[in-house]
Order: C-alpha cells, then structure tokens, then sequence
C-alpha cells in the first residue's frame, strides 16, 4: 500500500526535546534521540529500561451482531467471524474476548458502556427540572489514568481523534468523548485530519523566533493571576482552575519544546464530506491513522483515544447501498441512515444493516492495526509496544444489552500482553472492568503504579483491582 | 474616563401593538386592546432562594464581541476561541461547569497572538487606551496607564495593584527584548485575553448586611452579567462608568440601563443565538436526508430554514414587540426563493432577497411548530418521526423529559408495505404497557405533525393512505393538525414558563432550581400582565434584585476574614 510507503521512508523516530526556561529564556535541554538510546539488540533501552508503551482506546458506536460477531470456538486456533474476519491480518497480534459484562449498567442505554469500559466509574446523571438528559463521567477515563503516568513528557499529554464526525453532543460529555481527565474535563476529539496535523506538527515555536520567550512572560502572569484568583472561588471552581493551571504549565512547556528529528508527513487534504452529504469515513479514517501512528512513532504522544463511530451516533454508511432481501419483501436503502436509528428498528433487514456496517467498522479497525503492526519501534514493531482495547458501547444496539459488548485487546504492550490467546470467553460474566485494568497495567513503566480503577455507586460497581489474567502477562 | 456617553434615554415599545396585533386563541380575547403601561421592576419573591455562581467561561460570541469591543472589528475577526460544547441544551450550562484542557488553552494561547497583532493594527485605538505618549521602550508610567485603561475593559473591573503589577511586567519584558515600547502593548494584550478574569465571567459577590448566606453582584459584576446575557457582548466603557457611579445597584438603574442595551442590534444577535439553541437549529446544514428522497435538501436550504425561524422571531419579538405566543400561532412567515418554491409551494419574493409571505391555508401550519426548520431537525434522514418530534414538543415547549427507552426486547414495528401510515407503523408502541407508558405521552404530539414530510413540505397523503393529524393528549385535550397543537400550546401556561425556564438557563449558565422557579412564576404571570413581550421579560428578570442575588461560595467568608487579617497593621 503506498500509505505505508510513505511511513518506512521515515528515518527512525527520535524523542521530542524539550528546552528549559530559565527567567523566560529558552535553553535547550536536549534529549538523546531514541535510537541512541536503545541496547544492542533494540529491544530495550541501553540502561535496561524498556521501550516506550502506547496505549490506545478505540470505540465504534452502536454495538454488533453477536451472532455474526462471537467466535464459534476459543483458543488460538478459533476461526474468524464474517464480522471479524477484516482484522485476519493481525489475527495473530489480538485477542478476541467474549461474555464479559458490564456492571456500570441499567440506567441508560450507551452511557452505561462507555463509562463501564473506559472509565470504570459509574457516570453522573444531570437530568434535572425537566431540562434535557445528560450525564458525564464519573471519574477519569483510563487513557487519561494512563497519560497522567505516561504523558508527562511527551510534547503532547494525549491524543484524541475521531473519524464520524455524527456523533452524539446533546447528552453530555459522556457520549460526546471517550476522554475525560475527571467529570468537569471532556476532552473532545479532533475529526479533522488538517486541524490534527496542524496541532501535532505545526505547532512548534520556530527556533528563530523572538516572541517565544515573551509568550512564556505572559503565561507567567496569568499563571500568577489563576492563582491568585483561587483564593475567592468556590472549592468546586478551584478544580477547574487547579485544571487551567496545568494545562497552562503544559502549553508554556510546549512553547520551549524543539521538534523531534522526525521527517514529518504531508499534510492531509481530505474533504470533511462528499458531494451528497455523507462523510468519507475510510478516507478520513486512513489519514487519522496515519497520524496517530505518526505521532506514536516520533514519540509526540504515547496515549490516543480513537473515536471511529460515536455511541449513540448517527454515522451514514454511505458505502453500504440497498440489498434485495426477499424474505422481507423489501428493498430499503439506508446508505444515508442515522446508523442509531436504524440499530433500533427490530427488523431482518435492518439488523442485517447493522451486521454489515460492523464489518466496515472492523475494516477501519484493521487498517488502523495493521499500519502500527507495519511501523518499526525498536526491534519490533509500534503494535508490538502497544496495547489497543478496542470496544463498543453496547453489544446489540437494539437492545442496548450489557454482555459480551464487542472487546478486542490489540498488541503486546512491550511483552505484557498475551499475544496467543485467540478467542477468550469468559466462563462466568467476568467484569469488563478487569480488562480495562489489565490494559492501564500492560503499559505503565511499573504494573504497579495502578493497582486500581473505578469506583461503586449504589448498584453500579465497576470496581476493580484484579487484571484480567486471561490477556495480562504481569 | 470614556468619550462616549452612556445613553440614558428610556426607549419604551411602540405603542399598541402587543395586543392588537396578536392572532386570536382559543380562549383569549380577541380584538383591540389597550397596551399595558411599561411595568415597573418588581420584588423578588419571599421564597426567591438564589444559587452560586459558578465561573462561566465566555462562549465564542461574547469572546469575539469582548475583543472587538476592546480594540476593533478587526481584531474580534482576528479571534479564534475554541468551540462551544453544550450541556443540558445550553452551550452556557457547559460554559458553567466544563473545565479548560491543554486543547483549549492552546486554542486560546494562538487567538490572544492573533488578536493582539490585529489589534495593534488599529493605531488610533491603541493610542486612545494608551492615555500617554511613550517617551522611550522602558516608559512604566505610559505602559502602568495601558494596562490598568485596558485591563479594566478585559477583566470588566478595575485591576489590583498585584494584577497591573504583572501585566506591567510582561510588558516591559517585551518592550525591553524588542526595543520597542509598543511591543510591550502587544503582549500586555496577549498576557490579559489568556487571563481567567477575562476568559471567564468571575461573580463573587459582596456581603449582604441582612443575609450572611447570600451575596449581591458588585455593580461591576452586574454590568458584565447584564451586558452578556443581553447583548453576548461585554460592557463597554460607559457602562463600566455606569457601574463604578454605581447606577446599577437600584433596579431602576437596572431598568434603564437594559432598555439601551436592548436597544443595540447586538441584543437581536443574542436572541437569535438564544433561540437557535433553544429549538435545536445550530449545525441544520449537517442534518443528514437521503438524496434520493430528498433531492432538494442541502446546506444552502438548512440556512434558509433556520434564517426563516429567526426572522419570523425577530419580527415577533424586535420590529413588533408583540405576544410572544405568536411563535406557536402566527400565520405568516418569511421565505427567499428556495423556500418559497421548495417547501411552500408559492412565488418566490420580489427581488433576491426575503419576503414576508402568509402561509397557505391549506397547508395548516401554525408558527415555528410547523416551520420546516423544527420539522427537519426532529425527523429521520428518510422518514419521519413521531417519536423525536413529539419529544422536542414536550421537552422544549412544555419541560417535560421522557425516561430512557427501556433495555432488553422491543416490539416489532409492522413494515411500510402493510402499514402504509406513521400512525399505523407506531400503533404497537401506544398498545404495548410497557411501550405506551411513555409513548403515549410523546407520540400523539408527533402525529399530528404528520403531515409535513421530513423536509417539512406538506402531504396529505402517505403512500396512498390519507393522514389522520388528530390527537387526545394527557396534557393539551383533544385537538388536530398543527393549528390545533399551536393554539393549545398557546393556551397553557406551561409553554411561556417553559420559554422562561429555557430563557434563564441560556442567561444564567444554570438549569433554574426549585428555589429559583417562583421568580420565574412571578415574572411570567408580570409577562401576560404585559402582554406576553418577551422584551418586557428580559428588562423585568434584569431589573429584579433577584438578577444580582447569588449564594455565597464556601471559600468566600474565609478569604475575606483573611483579607482583613492582612490589613491589620
């Protein structure tokens, strides 16, 4: 594929150098690059400590079809469904896992999976007085767990990129994003690739900048200001100032930072959507991937949020163009549907709708995989140092049901993760929680820097300190 | 300290057109009757329990209008804030609540860069705020007067001496590493416009002698929360100078000061944001419609369509003044050419422009209920939907919220081929028990708007079958079609304290609490009393104590016992 092409070209990945400031004047600090840091075999770093890990959450709205969808046996040697056969080449990077439940359930369809999966946390419902339904996270999404321990000395903290840009923003944030630093903090996707690339390789201060240093002065004052403004709040207010404050800290550290040595790609150039009003979603899918795995590579960034899909969202699979269907007598064309509303029409041919649209789905997956599997990261490759958990917000959308949720774990997190599994299915409804701990745990420099996540409130528990062992190594 | 006066004139309604130019309703009196005088403000109620105040971060219209008002047009142009998200249907809700991210603050890092430039553009501008003629780069004295002239209007009160102190900082750094005294402008501008004082609307109130648990804006905090809620813009100069001589702080003052600020066409700019929210018209365009059903929709007619909602708005609420319940009877519009010949069916206006048409009778629309902007946004891509439009009807016009769809089986629907009707296809869901409990509620409301299709153009018939647009519902009775909803909708008052409800949301950043309702009872009873001016509403919420009440924060006795610990000698 020339898309890859493209990214072998690259000269090997070096990390981001970050300058210091000393009384508002930039001195530059500089990092070794990566490869000159790496042992002799290029599986470690020469003083012993491991590559770097990425972790990724990736999300596509609106469940499966399980019975085109669930494995007909476990094991490695399992054979892929119609539904999962795209991913055939990185069968052998992933695990599929089936009969997990989600026990942040049973109060509102899609809300309920994503803060079950991604964060753990039963969400917080904002209904009142008659005003319209929303909710946000209950605590921090995991990839935001993650970035707090992995994050800090990437140029940028996390990523978060979506691709359907017909997502759902009217229920709050716990449906509009996959990341949250805490209930107050949504981070919202980027679903332009142009704007993407802008902000991962654009934004650095030029070298021969002179207002660089001013910047960096007139951040210092309103860092003073934030502060002082702290005093007279609200305690709730001065968590969202603490929140100001160190995103400012962040983006004066950005200001210094000097590019990585790291020959950038072209900017993107795919239009938002084409001529009939449908998005282009493997065109855009294809251009996000190829950033995320450029900003991984080049060490911008170790932690992405993915958003292929919404929950709840209203996606057109314009690709998908009418089917006889003569059991049913009908010939519907739903190529320009709200994909939410037709996983909700309990008929053959539209739930046959949302089995093939599942299979799109798994081929954006799988380009997206594929591409990490194809990029080099040491002596091994970027899906080799990662790990993906890949999900959706329900398992059948028409129902909104609660067990066996679409769940896959992609890559081998640098040895952490097991990489022979195949298809695992859970004898007893084993937590979904437990496989988000097991990916924050696969990544981390020390397992035991998380030792727990969510929390439990009232009937909703998603608590958890045991990793799943079927696909954590320890 | 400003060269323009702030206006006082009181510029009261136009006269006698309230009343008399208002559709008859079921159970109104109709024909001409005297306009109520301009009421007086009002009291807040003994049962008035006010809340906190968050800080509310400026959304991009207040953003870009504070910039322009500051410095120039083309520095608000110049401005890039990031994008507003929305809560509970307000983009001012989320504003209260969300916290910024390193997204963001880089967002707002480049557009105080751009802004700045751009405002150093405008010499005469810079030279006004300056006050002073720098004699050198190191001139503290010329600078001191910029940032204390400008930070007044950034942060919408004067600064402290702690404040100018590092604003005067930054800019003598950068005068200095330029050589350049007007250097040192451009990042005194950028430092403030990343400011939280200026970013976010901060309201701390001052104590109140007979309510130690409560707390009263300072007049400069009412100038700011007038002026945005009014106009999505800051106070200006004069303004501010109306607040420092403390003008502000008697309803009256309060009272003169919305009619001039109303008065402005940015109040129309900030209705028309308002409404777009409240009836879910921003992002029309991006609604998805099958092309091949609907060959005629595309981004071009989604402006028409909400452009057509604002107007018929604007001529209700600012050319006429009149009852506001007009927006669920009126029958009349306004349409440009693709409208005209698209959706209604009748001559495209004289010219290239709008043109006010009455609705055809025949096609029983009634106000913005039937207007193909509302009608598009709660269908599907290709067919209609009773469900969404009937939930839009409860939730926005009555603030009434339906509870999830429940989890596990659902009904099978009958298809179009056996059932060729809405009506007939959703039957099941108003016969199941477990689907009518809510469906019931929400579905007979959308039925009898089916016959607008998902485009909102007119239908009598779908697929052959005639459509059947009556209705018995819990709430409004029996009635049929559009005309029938929008009269009954017009007749319960419900529906203007619903308009009241959403309109103190969008003003006040909060979704109003039971505390809060019996002003907002109280000030919709003074509204019919005044025949329903939505004009009238706004200057008796703004006049009221009520406005400039808010609940003490629970770090704000602490501070200021430690601020009086400090001045001790």
């Amino acid at each position: 594929m020339s898309r890859r092409k493209l990214l072998s070209e690259l000269t090997l990945p070096r990390r981001t150098l970050l300058r210091g400031a000393v009384g508002g004047a930039a001195v530059a600090v500089a990092l070794p690059p990566l490869e000159a840091m790496l042992n002799q075999n290029g599986d470690a770093l020469a003083n012993g400590d491991p590559l770097p890990r990425r972790f990724m959450t990736w999300v596509f709205g609106t469940g499966c079809r399980l019975e085109h969808w669930t494995p007909a046996t476990t094991g490695s040697n399992y054979e892929l469904t119609s539904e999962l056969a795209p991913l055939a080449p990185v069968k052998g990077d992933m695990t599929v896992l089936t009969n997990f439940r989600n026990y942040v359930a049973g109060r509102r369809g899609h809300h309920d999976g994503v803060a079950g999966i991604f964060s753990c946390h039963p969400f917080i419902q904002l209904d009142p007085m008659g005003a319209p339904y929303a909710s946000k996270f209950g605590g921090p999404s995991i990839d935001q767990v993650v970035a707090d321990i992995i994050g800090e000395d990437t140029y940028v903290r996390s990523l978060q990129v979506g691709v359907s840009k017909r997502h759902l923003q009217n229920q709050g944030p716990t449906l509009a994003t996959i990341s949250h630093r805490g209930p107050d903090q949504p981070l919202y996707a980027e679903r332009d690739p142009g704007a993407l690339y802008d902000r991962l390789f654009m934004s650095f201060t030029p070298s021969d900048d002179p207002t660089a240093a001013r910047r960096v002065k007139a951040l210092d004052a309103v860092i003073q200001d934030a502060q002082r403004l702290k005093r007279r709040i609200s305690t709730n207010d001065r968590n969202r100032v603490d929140a100001h404050l160190e995103s400012l800290f962040q983006v004066q550290k950005q200001l210094l930072a000097i590019p990585p040595d790291c020959e950038f790609p072209m900017k993107p150039d795919v239009e938002p959507y084409m001529p009939d009003g449908a998005e282009p979603l493997a065109e855009i899918n294809a251009a996000m991937a190829q950033l995320v795995v450029m900003a991984f590579s080049c060490d911008l960034t170790r932690v992405c949020s993915y958003m292929f899909t919404g929950p709840s969202g209203g996606a057109q699979f314009y690709m998908l163009p009418p089917e006889e269907f003569p059991e049913h007598n009908t010939n519907k064309d739903y190529s320009h549907a709200d994909h939410h509303n037709v996983s909700h029409i309990n008929l053959p041919y539209e739930q046959d709708f949302i089995h093939r649209s599942t299979i799109v789905s798994m081929e954006n997956l799988s380009y997206l995989l594929d591409l990490m599997k194809n990029t080099d990261d040491g002596a091994g490759s970027l899906l080799d140092n990662s790990c993906v958990l890949a999900a959706s917000d329900v398992a059948e959308g028409w129902a909104h049901s609660e067990v066996s949720m679409p769940l896959i774990v992609a890559g081998g997190a640098g040895g952490r993760l097991k990489r022979d599994v195949g298809h695992y299915r859970s004898p007893d409804e084993e937590p979904v929680h437990n496989v988000s701990l097991a990916c924050v745990k696969s990544v981390l420099p020390d397992v035991d820097d998380v030792t727990e996540l969510g929390s439990n409130v009232g009937n909703y528990n998603g608590f958890t300190n045991t990793p799943c062992t079927a696909i954590f190594e320890g | 300290m400003s060269s323009r006066r702030y206006s006082r004139i009181d510029l009261r309604r136009p006269a006698a057109v309230a009343a008399t130019a208002f559709a008859c309703l079921a159970g109104a009196a109709c024909g001409t009757t005297e306009t109520p005088p301009e009421l007086p403000p009002s009291a807040a109620p003994a049962t008035f329990a006010p809340t906190q105040a968050p800080l509310r971060r400026l959304r991009v219209a207040q953003y870009q209008n504070a910039v322009a008002t500051m410095f120039s047009v083309e520095a608000g142009l110049a401005a890039a804030p990031p994008a507003d998200p929305e809560l509970n249907g307000y983009t001012s809700i989320a504003a209260a609540q969300l916290a910024l991210n390193d997204d963001l603050v880089q967002d707002y890092q480049r557009s105080a860069v751009a802004v700045a430039a751009a405002a150093m553009g405008d010499h005469a501008r810079i030279a006004e705020l300056l006050d002073c003629n720098p004699s050198g780069a190191n001139d503290a004295a010329c600078m001191t007067s910029f940032v204390q002239r400008t930070g007044r209007l950034a942060f919408r009160r004067p600064l402290t001496e702690n404040e100018v102190d590092d604003y005067l900082d930054v800019g003598l750094f950068a005068a200095r590493e330029a050589s350049d005294f007007y250097a040192g402008v451009e990042f005194v501008i950028v430092a403030l416009l990343q400011s939280p004082n200026f970013l976010f609307m901060v309201e701390v109130g001052e104590p109140m002698a007979d309510a130690p648990t409560r707390r009263r804006l300072t007049s400069y905090e009412t100038a700011a929360r007038m002026a945005f809620f009014l106009t999505d813009g800051p106070p200006d100069e004069a303004l501010l100078d109306a607040a420092e001589a403390g003008e502000l702080d008697t309803p009256e003052g309060r009272r003169e000061a919305a009619l001039t600020l109303l008065d402005r066409p940015d109040a129309r700019r900030a209705m028309r944001t308002f409404f777009t929210e409240y009836l879910v018209l921003d992002d029309l365009e991006l609604e998805p419609k099958d092309p091949n059903l609907f060959p005629a929709w595309s981004p071009a007619l989604a402006r028409s369509m909400r452009e057509e909602t604002l107007r018929l708005l604007d001529d209700i609420i600012w050319t006429r003044d009149a009852d506001i319940r007009e927006m669920y009877t009126a029958n009349y519009t306004f349409v440009d050419a693709p409208l005209a010949e698209t959706i209604y069916g009748v001559p495209a206006p004289n010219g290239d422009g709008w043109g006010r048409i009455e609705v055809p009778e025949d096609q029983g629309r009634s106000g913005i209920i039937a207007h193909p902007s509302v009608l598009t946004r709660q269908a599907n891509p290709e067919s209609t939907s009773a469900t969404h439009r009937g939930l839009f009807i409860l939730e926005r016009f009555l603030c009434r919220t339906m509870p999830p769809p429940p989890q596990g089986e659902v009904p099978e629907l009958p298809p179009s081929s056996t059932a060729p009707t809405l009506r007939e296809r959703v039957a099941v869901h108003l016969e199941e028990p477990a689907c009518a409990g809510c469906h019931a509620i929400s579905d007979p409301l959308g039925l009898s708007l089916e016959n607008y299709d998902p485009i909102g153009v007119y239908r009598d018939e779908e697929q052959g079958s005639v459509i059947d647009a009556s209705a018995d519902h819990i709430i409004t009775g029996e009635f049929v079609g559009a005309q029938g909803l929008g009269t009954a909708l017009a007749g319960l008052t419900d529906s203007t304290l619903c308009l009241v409800r959403n309109l103190y949301r969008h003003g006040t950043g909060h979704v109003e609490t039971e505390g809060e309702l019996p002003l907002l009872e109280m000030l919709r009873d003074r509204m019919a009393e005044d025949g329903y001016s939505l004009r009238g509403f706004l200057v008796s919420l703004v006049s009221n104590d009520a406005f400039v009440t808010i609940e003490a924060n629970d770090n704000i006795a602490d501070y200021e016992a430690t601020l009086a610990e400090e001045v001790k000698p």
